[in-house]
């Protein structure tokens, strides 16, 4: 598969490396997230574009923090070091950094004294800063362009060398202008066009799935999410009627879900369909079962089983060669491509299939993030809806209910997230929350009064939260109307459910789901 | 005619500079002062400023206060730096502790052909330096509008204001009201967020909201923008930082003080016009699609 040239994102183990590594593609360059482990001759290897050495400890002082290993400066590579990775850039080139012990942390006003990368920016720009230590002298050769009440050098550049580096985090949204400054570093330092856009994306990917293809045949697993929609979308591009899509009712996703796929997704796109319903099977065995991992377990294993079947008689009707999977670029760094980032969950893919149901793999959507899916869904002609649908976990319904999973459950909070979509869309707000899940309490219930008598009913919980990247997240502040509007609502035109209260818990210490 | 001759003896009067220099009008006038800025101030040019300077250098009974973080009292600065206030720390000491407010200071009124520094607009303007921003650059609007009733009561024709926040406020409304009330022209940054959302003081709509351009005209992309925003004016301007070195200023906090310094100008024409005739001149006379201020023709437009 042709890519070109990345940037490479060396990830110093602090999570800002993924939020650099997407603000890079914004600029419209490929970048790639490497681990601070691997060795500078793989790096190089890479023929890197230019290196982005990422935040990390507070301060290369810290025990445990991890070296720079000084031969990353050996060649003409540009490089542009940020927080811990301007630390540690300044330590290896021989400047000097400052064991003070004192901390920066928050908004700070950036003195701005010019350069190419702070060039004609506002003298009093907010700056995000996250350090202890501080670089006291730039290494020779630089130019230090910007300071802070607690870095008296907050910023540096070699043009000539290509090298430039920042105390504070360009990266984050607090950082005024820091989009403007990393294409600077990339435009204007590094020398690197911009050229990477979805329709590049689309058409690299159709030609190398139809090389990967031949005229041999594919299948794929539809989710109702946007990954695996797009995926399939893309190889049906390239490869037409060889795709044959699998969707497994599993009779948890939400009101009108499963109807997008079959009819919506089907006119877009034309893709073949198989259709299978097996809500009975999967409720079966989720009968009477609480605990959630045994939840999770359950429906992967039914997932994979089910699929398995579709899969073979498919396979018998046409003999299957490759199978698609919607796997994105942060799922590939979170299980082990990057650093030692903790597996936090066991992502719900199809996977573990059998020795004799062995497909090769097809993963157009490897190297991507969600908002790039986003934007070649769109290119792709895919419905809005399935496009922008917010994030919804593989197991589906079951666990945003807690407690046991049953019909009867499942059309109750069907019918209550059906209201909180509807009046999240009807105010405006859709792209203003990330996730918005709404759960129910099954095993919880509590006296209410409806209509003349008393009630006895469940709670259901409003989760809406916001969020850059999914690793920390916040409680959307949403306006009390609209709340107000889908508690109304929920507890008049749902039976059975008389209460409804709003999760203000950020992530962390808060999952954004329960289960 | 009497008035004019007067106010042009008063001026050359104020030439005097340390070491006894008295600087002289070179082979172009006025237009080209031998301060080693000078050479790079392009937004100068561009608004014609160096051209009003060939028959107005400012004068000084036209006083303008910075309300800032301070004003350092730089050779460029302190033959015309009157006592101010520190409503920070609450002293009559405004010193700077940041180095914003001295730069916008000289971007207003750092002394012309003195052979220091950069030249400012209103050369023989009077500076009125009013700390109401600490030594991190914030400040309260509770501070903000003391300085402005300050400054009014001092006399300030003109009141420069490189702050702002999200919020309206009617202490800052009154505040304003209340300087109007006295003569006064206030001029406030549009704010650097590079959005159309209003920054208050500078959405009040008496007081002029300056936005930045770059030496083609072209919105910098950090400067706020819309139909609140009167005037613009080049966004990046040299100016001497705290102690003394000369460094890039930008950003709509380098806009202000450069439509201050113009104003200055303005009110030190012997015409002595009042606040509201300054502000109709320069918002009468900017430049499309630009909206930059243009100095020789709002001077032209007082008469």
């Amino acid at each position: 598969m042709s890519t070109p040239r990345p940037v490479l994102v060396v990830d110093f183990g602090a999570q800002y490396a993924q939020l650099i590594a997407r603000r890079v593609r914004e600029a419209r360059v490929y970048s790639e997230i490497v681990p601070h482990s691997m060795p500078v001759a793989e790096m190089l290897a890479k023929n890197p574009a230019a290196i982005i050495l990422s935040g990390g400890p507070s301060s290369v002082y810290e025990p445990g923090a991890p070296v720079l290993d000084p031969s990353l400066f050996d060649n003409e590579v540009p490089v542009f070091g940020i927080c811990y990775g301007f630390q540690a850039m300044a330590q290896a080139l021989g400047g000097t950094v400052a064991h003070t012990g004192s901390r920066e942390y928050g908004r700070t006003l950036l003195t701005a004294q010019g350069g190419t990368l702070l060039r004609e920016l506002p003298d009093d720009l907010p700056v995000w800063m996250s350090h202890g230590d501080s670089v006291a002298v730039a290494p020779q050769g630089f130019a230090v362009t910007a300071s802070t009440p607690g870095a008296p050098v907050a910023a540096f550049e070699d043009l000539t060398a290509r090298r430039a580096g920042v105390q504070f985090h360009p990266e984050v949204a607090h950082t005024e202008q820091g989009q403007e400054m990393l294409k600077r570093f990339l435009y204007d330092i590094a020398g690197i066009e911009p050229t990477w856009t979805s329709t590049n994306i689309i058409e690299e990917q159709v030609a190398a799935i139809r090389e990967q293809v031949g005229d041999k045949q594919v299948i794929c697993g539809l989710s109702g999410g946007v990954d695996s929609a797009v995926a399939a979308a893309l190889v049906h591009k390239a490869v037409g009627d060889q795709l044959t899509c699998i969707f497994v009712d599993h009779g948890l996703l939400r009101a009108g879900e499963a109807e997008q796929v079959e009819k919506d997704y089907v006119a877009a796109t034309g893709i073949r369909l198989k259709v299978v319903d097996a809500a009975d099977s999967f409720l079966g065995h989720l009968a009477g079962v609480t605990d959630p991992e045994q939840k999770r377990k359950i429906i992967g294993r039914e997932f994979i089983r089910t699929f398995e079947a579709a899969a073979r008689e498919l396979d018998a009707e046409r003999h299957i060669e490759f199978l698609v999977q919607g796997t994105l670029y942060p799922d590939v760094v979170e299980s082990g491509g990057g650093t030692g980032t903790a597996n936090i969950k066991s992502h719900h893919n199809v996977g573990g299939l059998p020795d004799d149901l062995q497909f090769a793999l097809i993963e157009p959507l490897r190297t991507l993030f969600k908002d790039e899916v986003r934007a070649l869904g769109t290119e792709l002609g895919l419905p809005d809806e399935m496009v922008h649908r917010h994030p919804f976990p593989g197991p589906g319904l079951a666990i945003r209910i807690i407690g046991a999973v049953d019909r009867e459950r499942l059309d109750l909070l069907r019918a209550a997230d059906l209201i909180a979509r509807e009046e999240l869309t009807a105010a405006g707000l859709d792209r203003d929350v990330w996730q918005f899940p709404v759960v129910l309490l099954a095993d919880v219930r509590s006296v209410g009064v409806q209509g003349d008598g008393r009630s006895y009913g469940h709670p259901v919980v409003l989760r809406p939260v916001s969020s850059e990247d999914a690793m920390t997240a916040d409680w959307s502040r949403l306006p009390y109307d609209v709340i107000a509007k889908i508690s109304t609502r929920i507890t008049n035109e749902v039976r059975e459910v008389n209460r409804v209260v709003l999760d203000v818990t950020s992530k962390p210490p808060g999952t954004i789901e329960w289960e | 005619m009497g008035k004019l001759f007067a106010g042009l003896l008063a001026g050359a009067a104020l030439f005097a500079v340390p070491g006894g220099d008295v600087a002289m009008a070179s082979a172009d006038g006025w237009s080209r002062p031998n301060d080693p800025g000078f050479s790079t101030q392009w937004g100068l040019k561009q608004t014609r400023v160096d051209q009003v300077w060939n028959s107005n250098r400012g004068n000084p009974r036209v006083i303008v206060a910075v309300l800032d973080t301070g004003v350092n009292p730089l050779p460029d600065l302190r033959t015309r730096m009157l006592p101010g206030h520190d409503f920070v720390n609450e002293d009559s000491n405004p010193a700077d502790d940041n180095g914003h407010g001295t730069m916008a200071a000289g971007v207003v009124a750092a002394g012309g052909a003195n052979r220091t520094g950069i030249a400012g607009i209103c050369w023989n303007c009077r500076i009125l330096p009013v700390k109401v921003l600490n030594a991190k650059g914030s400040g309260t609007y509770t501070d903000i509008a003391q300085g402005i009733r300050f400054a009014a009561d001092r006399g300030a024709r003109v009141i420069s204001l490189s702050l702002g926040g999200n919020a309206d406020s009617t202490i800052l409304r009154d505040a304003v009201t209340y300087a109007e009330g006295k003569g006064a022209l206030i001029v406030a940054a549009a704010g650097n967020k590079g959005v159309s959302a209003a920054h208050y003081p500078a959405a009040i709509p008496s007081v002029l909201a300056v936005g930045g351009v770059t030496s083609t005209g072209a919105r910098y992309s950090w400067s706020n923008y819309g139909s609140w925003v009167d005037v613009t004016a080049p966004g990046c301007n040299p100016a001497q930082g705290p102690s003394g070195a000369i460094g890039q200023y930008c950003g709509t906090s380098s806009a202000a003080p450069f439509v201050a310094g113009v104003a200055g100008l303005l009110a030190s024409s012997p015409l002595q016009p009042t606040a509201g005739e300054i502000r109709a001149a320069i918002v009468g006379t900017k430049s499309s699609p630009s909206g930059r201020v243009d100095a020789l023709k709002a001077l032209q437009a007082l008469r």
